[in-house]
């Protein structure tokens, strides 16, 4: 997958900011968009696994190789899949993708 | 069934929800629900889904008389419907949408989730909120038993919505806590009661929508009750910040506002973030009594038409620049 800021063919992460389109970063450029402070108004302790773009925060979601991570016996997402368009495809997949879905609820802690 | 194909006379007659709306600050509120049936995936396919889509085509009946079903074009697609209702664009191509007569509920089967219902009210209305929520959760638990577990609570598509599997949004105007720079120290003080802003990007000028980003563990009414405090702290302190413009900066108000009448009532070509700006300052000045024209209606018309998506739908089937579209959408606005 391209990055979506340079161009190169390795980006590592993906964020769905709440409003505007899915974005894909390589890690450097990952950090330079980091070193930026626009976002980090927005919370007192920037997390690392978190993207503050356009004022909303967005967890970081590790790109996957097809067939890399867990597959859900119900419905048959994967975690690329997932990490394509964050959307799981049925209840079983919350217990399949545990720990890897953990980072969406630090929201709530 | 209502055409939602992209056209002038759609765009120049928005829901009545943002069009008739006389709120100076807080704009609307929106509650959304998302339910799915146990024993089946978030989106079936084939002979499943359109069992699905019969069993839970009874919960049109909470859209009340006079609810339709929406069709699309091509020329549009349901990018066109998704931002004419401000709405993220969450409506997969081939799910069913249904519109209450006012476009103020709708109700999304077969998208990405089983069922998604929306309701805006374009005041506060807490008390009208929670009971429509509660007359869809009704509904729904009539048709089957939702998907839930213990440590998530209603489980959706999206883990974001994990939980009480409800989105609220608020939709504020604030230009005077922009123009008295304090609008990001506002906005982190909403944070803290887990909703999140946002400008409204195309519109600009001071439109801002919040976001909860927190439903776990929580029930709909906790998140009501949220929104209501950061409703009560951004109105409040915009209505400061108006009462302290007017009495230590009067003439750069008047200055402002007239001057965006002006270009607004000459101009031809703007760009998105100058006419959205633009018109924020007629709505500032209409709020303030500072003019007498034109209508809080026809401005709110104005803002809500000048988004970008909506003109590009508009630009292309008319073979118009989204400029030029801008433009002729603000000569119709003013009467010229």
């Amino acid at each position: 997958m391209n990055c979506d800021r340079c161009g190169s063919d390795e980006a590592v992460v993906r964020f769905i900011p709440a409003w505007g389109q899915d974005m894909a970063l390589c890690e450097t450029c990952l950090e330079l968009v980091r070193s930026e402070a626009e976002w980090e108004m927005w919370l007192p302790s920037p997390s690392a696994d978190f993207l503050y773009g356009l004022g909303v925060p967005s967890p970081l979601i590790r790109i996957a190789q097809r067939g890399e991570g867990p597959v859900c016996p119900e419905c048959g997402t994967n975690w690329s899949d997932f990490a394509q368009d964050e959307r799981l495809g049925c209840p079983t997949c919350y217990e399949v993708f545990d720990d890897h879905l953990r980072i969406f609820y630090r929201f709530h802690e | 069934m209502i055409s939602l194909a992209p056209s002038l006379e759609l765009l120049l007659r928005p829901p009545r929800w943002i069009a008739a709306n006389a709120n100076p600050v807080w704009l609307a509120t929106r509650v959304t629900v998302i339910r799915n049936l146990v024993g089946s995936p978030f989106v079936p396919e084939g002979t499943d889904r359109r069992r699905l889509l019969e069993q839970l085509e009874v919960l049109t009946d909470v859209l009340g008389a006079g609810a339709r079903q929406a069709v699309f074009d091509d020329r549009g697609g349901t990018g066109w419907w998704s931002e004419r209702a401000l709405w993220p664009p969450i409506l997969t191509e081939d799910a069913r949408l249904y519109l209450s007569e006012r476009e103020d509920r709708w109700l999304i089967l077969g998208g990405q989730d089983h069922a998604v219902y929306s309701v805006v009210e374009s005041s506060p209305g807490r008390v009208n909120l929670s009971d429509r929520v509660r007359t869809f959760e009704e509904a729904f638990s009539a048709v089957g038993e939702a998907a839930h577990d213990d440590e998530h609570g209603y489980l959706t598509s999206s883990p974001r919505r994990a939980g009480a599997g409800v989105g609220v949004e608020l939709l504020f105007h604030l230009p005077g806590l922009m123009l008295t720079r304090q609008l990001r120290r506002l906005l982190s003080a909403a944070a803290q009661l887990g909703f999140w802003g946002t400008a409204i990007g195309p519109v600009g000028g001071g439109v801002v929508t919040l976001v909860n980003l927190v439903a776990l563990r929580r029930g709909p009414g906790e998140i009501l009750d949220s929104a209501e405090r950061v409703g009560e702290l951004l109105t409040g302190a915009e209505e400061t910040a108006r009462g302290a413009l007017i009495a230590d900066r009067r003439n750069l108000v008047e200055d402002g506002v007239g001057r965006s009448w002006g270009i607004l009532s000459h101009g031809t070509h703007f760009e998105e973030l100058e006419a959205g700006t633009l018109c924020s300052w007629l709505r500032l000045g209409r709020c303030l009594d500072l003019i007498r024209r034109p209508s809080l209606a026809r401005i709110n018309t104005a803002l809500w038409s000048l988004q970008g998506d909506l003109l590009e739908s508009l630009a292309g089937w008319r073979s118009l620049t989204p400029r030029r579209a801008r433009g002729e959408v603000l000569a119709r606005l003013g009467g010229r």
